[in-house]
């Protein structure tokens, strides 16, 4: 399957561009972005289901805390996220199951420390195929 | 970022260039970049010069937007920042001016041993500590504190974990500010801040985050490095790491705390990522408090991975801990937010100094010195790359004068960690560094490619201008043998 998002490459830290036939499939498709520079690549399966809700200022805003949290989860609590279905999604709320497992580092050989999700040149923005997102990390 | 930066840059004298207030309306100060031309060159490929003027907006600030010479792009404020605001002037704290990982630093310890002592032994040496010290993403050791006794470390740092015998007095004594800033608030914390830090004591974490055993290579200045307890021959370990995910979580929390607060003060701002408020304020105590919060578990943080080192080459060489003589040399924050006394204008004036990616340097005589650097100043710990060499300075008065205290902090990246992997592809970088004499263990499947030495800058240039700008002076040069990466 042709991925939804590419890596951007910065001397100091790193990011991804998104691209989504729609909003949620955008958000979706950060999530994945997130767990592939965490993973080096390496896809995880199964787990639990959760239910994340974040609020944001705006769009944007939204795509950055959402991705904090997913990066909480991961750091805090050692879950992996293995998929993610977006139920619920306005500029300023957002409602998602997302698949679960338990971190084995083990198995899952997580390569990349992301500290945190920045504001740095994040944006999301429409366009003629859908919505572009540009996200940076600090590492 | 990536873009070339254009701006002006008037020479002052052969290590310092000046961005003059005229460049950019709202400027409440000048910029000084401490650089000689060799350094520019690099300086100028993207646009840290324009961090470094936006900074000079900041409500109080005192003398100039400063960065040492290892500057590099950063969030908000570049990295080799250094800013000193005046909380009576309504100065503001920022944590873009502090960074994520709060009170990342760098410690050294001096041992008894010398290279012959583990000639061969090396390569298992680095096992053994690879074992013991986790590192890497996700990995987490058999220390564990409660929630209750997270919160004693918050508050008081490296002093907790060495009362519960991680360590001894004399390590307190030489951290800076003894490993504890005061007036920490944990109340301050969000949960999930506290959450995200539980587990974490201990770690050394992964990125540009090592543990390295070195050998003092050269000596410039041997009084200093005697008073320092380094000589030509002996082995050391240096520590790199921070705050982990708690000081990141705070860093978050506050940036979201404190994204209206510029409006709210009437604060204009070029760049978001410059949020802030008056130290004065409630935003301002509140952010410092959680920021404390974070500097003293980093140093906690430091002094238990120092306890899992020292425990290594205890069980390894079989030796007591008096026998290798495993001292702590100095413990430096290079990311952090302090208050300090300063002299502006003829006055003694309590600044709030924001130093991201710059090291505090107080010279001989000044009174936060512990008794054994009284005489010769602080030590300032400047790590480079893991092929090369890290170096030992000593702090100068001109510090004082020039940077409110302050220093450069390493070596800063030249390369892309995708570039780097790219180029060491189809070679083992491991086979590299061995061919060099040195062991080096990572976990992650690219990390040793992706911190190899053509990814930095080569840190003696950066050394080099801070010892002729008067900052610090040289003391030792260290290369690394062994080296540990998460």
């Amino acid at each position: 399957m042709k991925r939804s998002y590419e890596i951007l490459d910065h001397t100091a830290d790193i990011g991804l561009r998104v691209r989504g036939r729609d909003l949620p499939a955008l958000f979706e498709g950060a999530a994945e972005g997130l767990f592939h520079l965490i993973l080096g690549g390496r896809r995880a399966h199964g787990g639990e289901e959760e239910i994340i809700e974040v609020e944001g200022v705006d769009t944007t805003d939204l795509l950055v805390r959402w991705l904090a949290e997913l990066l909480f989860r991961f750091d805090a609590r050692r879950r992996v996220c293995t998929g993610t279905r977006v139920e619920m999604l306005s500029p300023r709320r957002l409602r998602a199951r997302v698949q679960m497992t338990a971190l084995d580092p083990a198995r899952h050989k997580p390569q990349m420390e992301i500290k945190a999700v920045t504001y740095c040149g994040a944006q999301v923005t429409p366009g003629p195929e859908g919505w572009t997102a540009e996200v940076v990390f600090d590492i | 970022m990536g873009k070339e930066w254009s701006g002006p840059l008037e020479r002052l004298d052969d290590t310092r260039v000046r961005i003059p207030r005229a460049y950019k309306a709202g400027m409440r100060a000048e910029g000084v970049i401490f650089a000689d031309e060799r350094l520019l060159a690099s300086i100028r490929l993207d646009q840290a010069p324009e961090q470094v003027a936006n900074v000079a907006f900041l409500p109080g600030i005192q003398g100039a937007s400063m960065a040492m010479p290892d500057i590099h792009w950063g969030y908000g404020f570049p990295i080799g920042g250094v800013a000193a605001t005046d909380p009576k002037e309504g100065g503001v704290v920022s944590p873009g001016g502090v960074g994520y990982d709060i009170n990342c630093g760098v410690r050294l310890l001096r041992t008894n041993l010398t290279r012959v002592d583990l000639q061969d032994a090396m390569q298992r040496l680095v096992g053994d500590l690879f074992r013991n010290i986790p590192c890497g993403v996700g990995q987490e050791g058999d220390i564990r504190f409660s929630e209750a006794q997270e919160r004693e470390i918050l508050r008081h740092g490296s002093r907790w974990v060495v009362a519960q015998g991680y360590g001894c007095e004399e390590d307190v004594e030489h951290t800076e500010s003894g490993g504890c800033i005061e007036e920490a608030d944990p109340d301050t914390l969000s949960p999930r801040a506290i959450e995200r830090g539980r587990g974490q004591v201990g770690t050394l974490g992964s990125g540009n985050h090592f543990l390295e055993v070195q050998v003092v290579e050269e000596v410039y200045d041997e009084q200093a490095a005697a008073v320092m307890g380094l000589r030509q021959g002996a082995i050391a370990v240096m520590i790199h790491s921070g705050s982990r995910g708690l000081g990141y979580e705070v860093c978050d929390n506050s940036i979201q705390a404190l994204r209206d607060a510029p409006a709210r003060y009437g604060i204009e701002l070029p760049d978001r990522q410059l949020v802030c408020a008056p130290v004065e304020s409630p935003e301002g105590r509140k952010y410092l408090g959680a920021m404390r919060c974070a500097a003293n578990y980093a140093w906690a943080n430091r002094q238990v991975l120092t306890h899992l080192a020292r425990r290594t080459f205890e069980r390894f060489l079989k030796a007591s801990p008096k026998a290798l003589g495993m001292e702590l040399v100095y413990d430096v924050a290079h990311n952090i937010a302090k208050i300090e006394t300063h002299q502006v204008g003829g006055r003694s004036r309590a600044l709030c100094v924001h130093r991201k990616g710059a090291t505090r340097a107080f010279p001989a005589g000044h009174p936060e010195l512990p008794a054994r650097y009284r005489a010769i100043g602080q030590p300032v710990l400047i790590p480079g790359d893991m092929g090369r060499y890290s170096f030992v300075l000593a702090a100068e008065p001109a510090a004082m004068e020039r940077t409110f205290g302050s220093a450069c902090h390493g070596a800063g990246r030249v390369m892309s960690r995708t570039a780097a992997i790219q180029l060491a592809r189809g070679r083992s970088i491991k086979k590299e560094l061995q061919s060099r004499g040195v062991f080096a263990l990572a976990h992650g499947r690219d990390g040793l490619a992706e911190e190899q030495p053509d990814a930095y800058k080569d840190v003696s240039a950066v050394v080099d201008v801070v010892h002729r700008a008067g900052l610090a002076r040289r003391v030792c040069r260290l290369r690394p043998l062994g080296v540990i990466k998460g």
